[in-house]
């Protein structure tokens, strides 16, 4: 019974599938994409500081609403992207069913990041966009017709900008979605034993 | 290729999986174990011009392994729970990771990465199919010693796999 026991373990030791070696590269690329996100959180922080701090210099209502808004936006994504990451940053464990699972999961989580990022962007913008407008108008820098140009075509580019990262966002997610697909059924395949 | 080079070329050829499973079993992830195995390699390099043919390739390859491996883990910190202290780590969170066989392999693997590392050094190489003499040599411990730490090995393996469950 233990020489059997040893057995099983023995053959499982050696048995131990290595981990092909593009699927490691590929899930070591995804986390540097993902710390490179991480980072491009710290752009959308620092102009809330700086407008946190521009509304305590200049306080009135709309600036403080303002920075109270992007505070608001801010906190919204920050629990949205831990609640998302949880569980992407590495395998649990040095087999390839542990790296196909990460991708895997990798994948649903960029998934659910483009879904949030369709709801929150436009929100994000309208609210941007509108407070500027206000704080522009309230402070007497709207008076000539060319400032309303000015800013309208500001507005527009920004529209622009971001309706470009949307479409961009949507093709993704045609892509992603596809990965996915492959790797569950890659998945499946190697739950049943098929190669 | 040079007569040496051949013969460097030719060990790993025979004992590349074996090194790197055990090199796995001493570190956390990929990098790491790849970092642990160039070590072994650089180091069988090293010692290949002095290896007279005193023991086998097999053990003189696997003490090797074995001395990188300890001076490795003793340059980080520990990873394996004092003797009689056996501790599980946390449940994973996802209940889809691992298929069937791989999740035996798994436990395995988690469950050696937690044995105290004289007891780890002992079924590891005896997974690697090395006699108990092979395994004395390499540790440089008396082959009845061999058998004591074998059998203890085992009877933690089996506590760890079985909380595991």
């Amino acid at each position: 019974m233990k020489d059997d026991e040893l057995e099983t373990w023995r053959r499982q030791w050696q048995g131990q599938p290595a981990v092909p070696i593009d699927l490691i590269r590929k899930v070591e690329r995804g986390t540097i994409y993902l710390r490179v996100g991480e980072y491009a959180f710290y752009l959308p922080l620092a102009i809330t500081i700086a407008t946190t701090i521009g509304a305590f210099l200049n306080p009135n209502l709309l600036s403080i609403l303002f920075a109270a808004g992007l505070w608001l936006f801010i906190i919204i994504g920050r629990i949205f992207s831990n609640k998302n990451m949880k569980g992407v940053w590495a395998p649990t464990a040095e087999t390839t069913a542990a790296y196909v699972d990460l991708s895997i999961l990798r994948c649903r989580s960029r998934l659910s990041q483009i879904r949030f990022s369709n709801v929150l962007t436009p929100l994000i913008t309208t609210f941007v966009l509108v407070g500027l407008y206000e704080m522009f108008a309230s402070s007497g820098k709207l008076e000539k017709t060319e400032d309303y140009v000015i800013v309208g075509l500001s507005f527009l580019w920004t529209i622009g900008v971001v309706s470009l990262v949307q479409i961009i966002l949507a093709r993704q997610r045609k892509k992603i979605a596809v990965e996915l697909a492959y790797l569950l059924d890659l998945k499946h395949r190697m739950e049943n034993g098929q190669s | 290729m040079s007569g040496l080079e051949e013969r460097f070329h030719k060990l790993l050829t025979d004992n590349g999986r074996a090194l790197m499973r055990l090199a796995a079993s001493y570190t956390r992830n990929s990098s790491d174990r790849d970092d642990l195995f160039q070590d072994i390699a650089l180091a069988v390099w090293r010692a290949l011009p002095a290896f007279r043919g005193e023991s086998s390739e097999r053990t003189f390859i696997f003490r090797i392994a074995q001395n990188r491996a300890i001076t490795y883990m003793a340059q980080r910190k520990p990873t394996t729970a004092p003797e009689g202290e056996i501790e599980i780590p946390d449940p994973r969170p996802n209940p889809e990771i691992g298929f069937v066989t791989e999740q035996q392999q798994t436990r395995l693997f988690d469950a050696i990465h937690l044995l105290p590392v004289e007891y780890r050094q002992v079924i590891t190489l005896t997974l690697e199919d090395l006699s108990y003499a092979e395994i004395a040599e390499v540790l440089g411990i008396g082959e009845s010693n061999v058998g004591v730490r074998l059998n203890r090995a085992r009877q933690m393996l089996r506590q760890l796999m079985e909380k595991q469950r």
